[in-house]
């Protein structure tokens, strides 16, 4: 079933089975994880860096930008806007296929750690 | 290896967190398809389809990096793995 809502869950590791409608974060690791919201129960993760996703809180959560399950035989694709699950449209293979180039080169570009300081400094701290 | 399976294999088994869950990892080096595996067992990936594995505190000075298919990383204790397959769009 589509979920509509999710609510986040700040954890230090993400739990060994998720629960539909939970926005597991985990700022030791500055990653995020949920079930996707299709309802297809595969496991979504999106790390969050400047470079990556940048997760809003202020009560209810805020994903940006656009989450495309592009991998998945689902191949969904929602933005988590305040705690809502806004659905974008379907993409082409052909925009699937430039999406992903474009995504990767971006990455390619700009370490995934950059930026996680935060991260790395909760692990210096807290000896992990 | 799943979490908390630690298989006893002595001094070389160092912890590695993939997704911020933890692993004992019993070899010195860990492979993109074993990070992976890690991740995500049971769900090989579409044709064409690539995960996106990035680690850091790993060794080198700062230690990160990512991970290319057939490429291989040297472990060290309390490594960290991101492991995904979603996109920005």
């Amino acid at each position: 079933m589509r979920e509509t809502r999710i609510v986040p869950e700040f954890v230090t590791s993400f739990p060994a089975e998720l629960e539909p409608g939970h926005l597991y974060v985990s700022a030791r690791f500055s990653t995020a994880a949920h079930l996707c919201a299709c309802g297809c129960g595969r496991e979504v993760i999106t790390p969050l860096s400047p470079a990556q996703w940048v997760l809003t809180f202020d009560g209810t959560v805020t994903i940006w930008p656009s989450i495309g399950n592009w991998a998945l035989p689902c191949q969904s694709h929602y933005v988590i806007d305040r705690g809502t699950i806004k659905w974008a449209r379907n993409f082409t293979c052909d925009e699937i296929q430039l999406n992903r180039e474009s995504d990767h080169r971006i990455l390619d570009a700009v370490p995934a750690s950059q930026g996680r300081w935060w991260g790395r400094l909760l692990r210096r701290l807290t000896g992990h | 290896m799943s979490p908390g399976n630690n298989p006893g294999h002595g001094e070389h088994t160092v912890t590695i967190f993939v997704n911020t869950r933890e692993f004992q990892w019993d070899k010195k080096e860990i492979s993109y398809e074993e990070v992976y595996n890690l991740a995500f067992p049971n769900e090989p990936l579409n044709d064409g389809d690539v995960a996106r594995i990035e680690y850091s505190r790993g060794h080198n000075g700062g230690g990160a990096g990512s991970l290319q298919p057939g490429g291989t990383v040297k472990v060290k204790e309390n490594m960290v793995f991101d492991v995904y397959v979603t996109v920005r769009s």
